[in-house]
């Protein structure tokens, strides 16, 4: 086994493996390569399996499906009886109040807040006496309600079927009966909850199969090959409804079972994916290769985007929603991405190869300061052009994307009135934001890179290139925009993003910023590059969906009206719903009309119809007005004509416009025809001229141009020189139509030009239609947004922008406290969360006071437009009335003439509303609705207004009692669903101007916190790197003093101690050094008399005998010249050990890494007045065996010899040798005088005044210890070159 | 001309091939589009019923198959779809092209086949489309009309409800 993955390892070449070392990681690969081809072959076995075994499966499979539907319909049941015990409990809570026992009932369940859940409340008699929500039981019903008291059932209402639970209430006196209702299933679309799903839709989602419930307690089980089914049992265990469900297929199986092991597959291929992605990040950060770096993060990304989209990942990582396809206009990006979703992964994917990229730029340019002087004429001449023209290709494609953000895909970002956009909106926004990111920081790095080049300038010399730079850039802007044939932007446009990218380049210019921050200050730019630029393109969206607008004018309106008036009437010829109702249950003909309206295609077409129902006779039974009101005479007259089959006619005038359709199908039960259904529909030419829909309130679809605000559009439709209609503000006047006649049309039949219509400008696109004989034109005209709604735009996405900058910001500090393990935060990070603290708060806090203040007065604005309208209708009623019109009449007469939708209640009983038939059709129930009811009827408040929480809308509404009829409790009604009360924002539209603008607040107050902070903690900094330098020995310093006040005086303070200790230091030194020497000399003199004395003995002793010529002269001879030559020895021996004391303590070797040493001593130097650059030359690491804390003295030695010598700039550099380090340190400073290169490095020499003349030969002894060298020589340039070859650590 | 420099050494021999490709490239293309263009000259006009004709047996064939590809051409930029699965509004080629797409892989086809056609001034047709969705057979109404637009007939809504 290692002999085959150590092949394959070698064969790949790609990790530099070792089989003993990565034993576990190459059998984890192993396994998961076996995985993956074993789950392939199951894969391919598994439809002849499940389909061998499907018969016993089966059965299996049912049990559970019927187990799991059951314990469904189980959960929505228990969760209603909860409900209804803890209403029922708070109910006779109520009733033991004494006093005022309705009034304590109803304030119980006006206190209810789940608007889902229904409950009505009557009394002893059989009265509703309160209500919340909807109406599902009516006074005649209950007692059948009742006989099944405490056991859930479902009840029928023309519109939704309900699961109801009854029971009595009562603390012993006269008992009164709570009914609780859910509603399971509603028949009709639910434009105002799109969310609502109906129970059987749940199940069909939840077990993916398909469902039809019958809510009766029959036992309508099937029994045949396709479906089964399941019983619904209530808390009685009684049945009290049947689904029936399609039995679950084999296939259904294999594709479940197949799409298990597809994501399983998937699975195992992303952990190898990581796990070699692993694997390449070792590798890459062993070795200095950034270039092999940066191609292998490219290509491994760009292989992750494969895998992703080749097995589909998406699916499993993001709802359906953002994964449509049908988002996108046109093939965005080149048909690379193909959904929201798919833009993200690959932007974001894009960012993280950017953003490593632009780190490493970060990294080579922290220590790359400076080219060689020579070098840069040519180089600026040669890259400036080139640096142009990829900066301005660059921003192009970022107005690229953004231009196909919003035009080639069909989300409008600036059109949901929400703070958080819906999904797929909010991906394209990031995944903008995040290219924008990109490209910013690509700019930043490709004019960083050229702006190296400045960092040898004199001063004035780098001025006048900026400036020049500057000057040239903005000329080649103009330029690019003159030479496009079709700019994407204008030249002011690109003025603005051009501007936007300098002002990044120059930020981040001085490179000392972290590097988290420095991206954050880069997305902070880029964010408003991409905002303003979608921005731009939303306005020549909303220009261009101009074209949209004349196309809905132009398209054969009345051909498709035909087409869903047969649609209907064939439906309601064949309906068994409505055959019963003609026959059982006439009352419900309405609500069956209203179902007939809303599931055709007419609300959506804004068409304004009449559906009713008749009988033979033509009367009406049931009917549903949507914008129009249609006489009884009228429809009796078509009834009249009793066709047997469906019939639709068409009234023209006489120069063939249409004015009505009117279609008519008769109804037949088994007897005959039992009546007729009948539709009118209005002129479908008036009807395109209605942006708005026909009902807002039943309608979600708010504008067939979805662009642009409706308030801002106008339009025409002219022939032969003619108007034919026109709709909107501006007035298309014979001057205006000469105009749009007159003009020269493209050879598309177009024309698009500017109008100002008394101040106020328009633009206007006019499409011919040739088909037409004359030829018609649609004209279409967009009225200029106000400044306002262009801030709203703005912070519609900025706001978004910033959230995720604010995150980042405090992930990446978060990151940096948990990354230096110390979880101490550092003075400049307390100083600014403090400014963060006192500032941002209050922000926040105004923010939210505001927000309450607009809401407060954006409620009360309607409440005053509400009140107007319902005075309105008050004091035309009363003029009526005390014209001695009869009530109903009046009533009648103020409905059609003052303009206002309103409803009037007697007591809590609907009495009339101009939308009768909304309330006949059982959409709205027709009572007053609990809260008014407890204001008006039982608080005796004169007036009411409040919210009103419907299952179609929420509303504000306005009650007031009236006193203009005696004896009579009359309710007038107003409320804003049914009339338009004007507003320019409304309070979520508020909410995002406000909190948009919040947002750029804060961004910009943690900005100038940083700033602030920075400013303050500086001079702190410094000098705690000081006390570090003096810590370690290096006590010439001094730290420059720019600070004010305080620590102006703290830092002259340190200075001074600094000298005193200097000069104190010295003192000692010299104090030391002589008594030293006088003691060495008293020691040595000590020394060395012992061994003189008994020397000059014996030598005299010697003398005497030669002199008296002792026979023993001899052996004196030898016995002296013996004493002697052990005297010397003990001479010796004394200079040895005195050798011995004076020599270097001893050295401790361990590896060391000359990089992070000199890190440090750069470090310990950065508050002086100096610049130290480090060029590591691509060295990540630069292991060495030494003495680290010698090295490190001699290394600090050598840098303070150079700032001794007035050196401005010192460049420490490092490269590796084949088993040696070279590492050269060059300054600017004063340079060494002729001759003396060897002679500095010899003991006790110096050209300082006050040195000894030891530093540079204890730094060359400690060196040659080491067995490397040092040699010093005179900089080209000017100053000092110290130049120290060092042994590399054997391997 | 090019022999002439070759033989006086302005061009080196080499390069002649290379300029011949190039040049042949060149006039290849000059020629294709001097073709499409006349070719986009012959386009159907106004009030030609067979170009109508035409475009409806193609509607047509792709429904009776549940295939966009065959008619996908001649939507418009603004084309207004109204679908039983809830899409409805103006939508591009493209994303007629997705819409459908996915429409017809849930809502698979058995037949279509058209009730009324009108070829004239308002060209539309009705029809009804029979499909299958999860095994069940189910029947929907069908709505096309045109609309005679940059010289072409393209499809101005298609309805199916």
């Amino acid at each position: 086994m290692n002999i085959v993955l150590s092949y394959i390892v070698r064969a790949t070449g790609w990790l530099p493996l070792q089989i003993h070392k990565h034993r576990a990681y190459l059998l984890i690969v192993f396994f998961l390569i076996a995985a993956l081809a074993g789950l392939e072959v199951e894969n391919n076995h598994l439809k002849a399996f499940i389909g061998a075994r499907w018969k016993e499966t089966l059965p299996g499979e049912i049990a559970k499906l019927t187990g799991a539907v059951q314990s469904e319909f189980n959960r929505v049941q228990e969760q209603l009886i909860s409900n209804h015990r803890a209403m029922s409990a708070a109910l006779t809570a109520g009733l033991k109040q004494g006093s005022a026992i309705e009034k304590n009932l109803v304030e119980v369940l006006e206190e209810a807040n789940n608007s889902e859940y229904c409950y009505e409340l009557f009394d002893s008699d059989s009265n509703l006496m309160a209500w919340k929500g909807d109406i599902p039981v009516q006074e005649e019903t209950l007692r059948e309600i009742l006989s099944t008291k405490n056991a859930a059932r479902f009840q029928h209402t023309p519109l939704s079927i309900f699961l109801l639970i009854a029971d009595e209430i009562t603390d012993g006196g006269k008992p009164f009966y709570l009914v609780s209702g859910v509603p399971v299933e509603r028949k009709y679309i639910h434009p105002a909850n799109k969310d609502y799903e109906n129970f059987s839709s749940v199940i069909e989602k939840k077990f993916n199969t398909e469902c039809k419930a019958d809510y009766s307690n029959l036992d309508t089980a099937i029994v045949n090959g396709i479906d089964f089914s399941v019983a619904l049992l209530n808390n009685a265990q009684e049945r009290i409804g049947t689904l029936h469900i399609k039995k679950p297929a084999p296939s259904g199986a294999i594709r479940e079972a197949n799409e298990l092991i597809q994501a399983a597959q998937t699975c195992i291929l992303l952990m190898l994916y990581a796990i070699f992605g692993y694997g390449l990040y070792s590798y890459i950060r062993g070795k200095e290769k950034e270039l092999f770096g940066i191609i292998a993060v490219t290509v491994y990304c760009a292989g992750l985007r494969w895998i992703l989209f080749i097995q589909n990942v998406t699916r499993y990582l993001f709802p359906e929603s953002l994964r449509n396809p049908g988002y996108f206009a046109s093939k965005f990006a080149g048909g690379i991405v193909k959904s929201p979703a798919e833009f993200l992964i690959t932007t974001l994917l894009f960012f993280l190869v950017s953003i490593y990229i632009f780190r490493i730029f970060y990294i080579y340019r922290q220590s790359h300061r400076q080219l060689p002087a020579r070098k840069i004429s040519y180089l600026f001449i040669i890259l400036t052009p080139l640096m142009f023209a990829v900066n301005l290709l660059m921003i192009r494609g970022l107005a690229a994307a953004a231009r196909s953000a919003i035009f080639d895909s069909s989300l409008r970002y600036f059109n949901e009135p929400s703070i958080l956009p819906r999904a797929a909106p909010l991906v394209m926004n990031v995944s903008v934001f995040l290219l924008a990111i990109s490209i910013f920081m690509w700019i930043v790095l490709v004019s960083g890179m050229h702006l190296t080049l400045f960092h040898s300038l004199g001063k004035n010399q780098f001025y006048i290139a900026a400036v020049t730079l500057v000057t040239v850039f903005f000329l080649s802007v103009f330029l690019y925009e003159t030479v496009q044939n079709q700019p994407l932007l204008t030249y002011n446009q690109l003025l603005v993003i051009v501007s936007l990218a300098i002002v990044c380049v120059f930020i981040t210019g001085r490179w000392n910023n972290v590097f988290s921050r420095l991206v954050i200050f880069i997305g902070f730019f880029s964010s408003i590059a991409a905002v303003v630029l979608m921005n731009i393109f939303n306005s020549h969206l909303e220009l261009e969906s101009l074209k949209i607008t004349a196309s809905d004018i132009a398209r054969p309106k009345q051909e498709f009206a035909g087409f869903i008036i047969s649609d209907i009437l064939n439906t309601a010829g064949t309906s068994d719903d409505i055959i019963r109702g003609f026959r059982l249950d006439k009352e419900k003909l309405s609500a069956n009309a209203f179902l007939l309206w809303t599931g055709s295609a007419l609300p959506e077409e804004h068409i304004p119809a009449y559906i009713g129902f008749t009988d033979k006779q033509g009367e009406v039974l049931g009917e549903f007005e949507a914008g129009i009101k249609s006489s009884k005479s009228i429809v009796k007259n078509i009834a009249g004509t009793a066709p047997d089959e469906m019939r639709i006619t068409v009234d023209e005038t006489p120069s063939g416009d249409v004015t009505e359709i009117i279609g008519i199908i008769p109804v037949k039960d088994t007897t005959g025809i039992a009546g007729y259904c009948i539709i009118q529909v209005l002129p479908v030419e008036r009807a395109a001229q209605n942006p708005r829909p026909v009902l807002p309130f039943l309608s979600a679809k708010k504008s067939f141009n979805p662009v642009i605000n409706p308030d801002n559009l106008s339009f025409a439709k002219l022939r032969d020189n003619k108007i034919l209609y026109a709709s909107g503000q501006l007035l298309f006047g014979d001057e205006l139509q000469a105009k749009i006649i007159g003009y020269d049309y493209n050879q598309s039949n177009e024309l698009w030009m500017p109008y100002n219509d008394n101040g106020e400008q328009y633009y206007i696109y006019a499409q011919k239609y040739m088909n037409e004989n004359p030829p018609e034109i649609v004209a279409a005209a967009l009225r200029e947004k106000e400044i306002e709604w262009s801030f709203f735009n703005f912070f519609k996405l900025f706001i978004v922008h910033s959230a995720i900058l604010l995150i980042a910001y405090l992930l990446s500090a978060g990151f940096r406290l948990w990354k230096s393990k110390t979880y101490k935060m550092h003075f400049r990070a307390q100083l600014m969360i403090a400014f963060l603290i006192v500032s941002v708060i209050p922000v926040i806090a105004l923010a939210f006071y505001n927000h309450y203040n607009i809401e407060e007065k954006s409620t009360q604005a309607i409440r005053a437009s509400l009140k107007n309208q319902l005075t309105t209708v008050e004091t035309h009623l009363a003029a009526k009335l005390n014209n001695g019109i009869p009530l109903e009449q009046a009533i009648e007469e103020c409905g059609k003439e003052v303009g206002v939708q309103f409803s009037l209640f007697k007591t809590n009983q609907l009495l009339y509303s101009t939308e009768w038939n909304i309330y006949q059709a059982g959409v709205l129930p027709d009572r007053l609705p609990l809260s008014a009811n407890l204001a008006i009827n039982y608080k005796q408040n004169k007036e009411f207004f409040g919210t009103e929480e419907s299952v179609l809308f929420n509303t504000f509404s306005f009650y007031r009692k009236l006193d203009i009829v005696p004896g009579q409790q009359l309710i007038l009604s107003v409320t804003d669903g049914f009339n338009y009360v004007a507003g320019v924002f409304s309070p979520v539209e508020n909410d995002v101007f406000l909190f948009g603008i919040y947002s750029f607040a804060i961004f910009f107050i943690i900005a100038l916190s940083s700033l602030l902070a920075e400013r303050i903690a500086a001079p702190v900094r410094r000098l705690t790197a000081a006390t570090r330098l003096i810590a370690k020995g290096d006590i010439g310093i001094s730290i420059e003093n720019k600070a004010q006040g305080e620590m102006s005086e703290l830092i002259a303070g340190f200075n001074t101690m600094t000298r005193e200790l200097q000069r104190a230091q010295e003192e000692l030194a010299n104090f030391e050094r002589e008594s030293a020497w006088k003691d060495f000399a008293r020691q040595v003199a000590h020394e060395i008399k012992n061994p003189l004395t008994p020397m000059k003995l014996a030598l005299q002793q010697l003398v005497a005998a030669y002199n008296d010529n002792s026979p023993n002269f001899e052996s004196i001879f030898r016995k002296v010249t013996t004493t002697v030559l052990h005297q010397i020895e003990s001479l010796g021996v004394i200079a040895s050990e005195f050798s011995g004391f004076a020599r270097m303590p001893a050295a401790h070797y361990s590896t060391i890494d000359l990089i992070e040493l000199l890190n440090e001593t750069v470090t310990l130097f950065q508050t002086e007045k100096v610049i130290i650059t480090l060029d590591t030359n691509t060295l990540i690491t630069a292991k060495a065996t030494g003495d680290a804390s010698q090295l490190r003295r001699s290394l600090i030695n050598i840098v303070r010899n150079a700032i001794e010598a007035r050196a401005g700039k010192i460049n420490i550099s490092i490269a590796a040798n084949e088993n040696t380090y070279s590492i050269a340190i060059a300054d600017n400073g004063t340079g060494l005088p002729a001759g003396q290169e060897e002679k500095i490095f010899v003991k006790s020499y110096t050209t300082k005044k006050t040195g000894m003349g030891l530093g540079l030969s204890i730094a060359r002894k400690i060196i040659a210890n080491a067995g490397g060298s040092i040699n010093a020589r005179n900089n080209d340039q000017g100053g000092t070159v110290f130049s120290i070859i060092y042994p590399a650590e054997k391997n | 001309m090019i022999t002439l420099f070759t033989t006086f050494n302005i061009i080196p021999r080499k390069f002649v091939s290379m300029i011949f490709l190039v040049s042949s490239l060149i006039i290849a293309q000059f020629t294709t589009t001097t073709l499409f263009a006349q070719q986009k000259n012959k386009c159907p006009q106004h009030g030609d019923t067979k170009a109508v004709e035409k475009l409806f047996e193609q509607v047509e064939e792709g429904l009776n198959k549940g295939e966009i590809s065959g008619f996908s051409q001649y939507f418009s930029n603004q084309t207004y779809f109204s679908l039983s699965s809830g899409q409805s509004g103006y939508y591009s080629a493209n994303q007629a092209f997705y819409i459908l797409h996915e429409f017809f892989k849930i809502n698979q086809a058995i037949s279509f086949r058209y009730t009324a056609k009108n070829l004239k001034k308002v060209a539309y047709a009705t029809g009804v489309y029979h499909y299958e969705i999860s095994g069940r057979r189910k029947t929907a109404q069908v709505f096309i009309s045109l609309k005679w637009q940059s010289n072409v007939w393209q499809i101005a809504q298609f309805t199916i409800r």
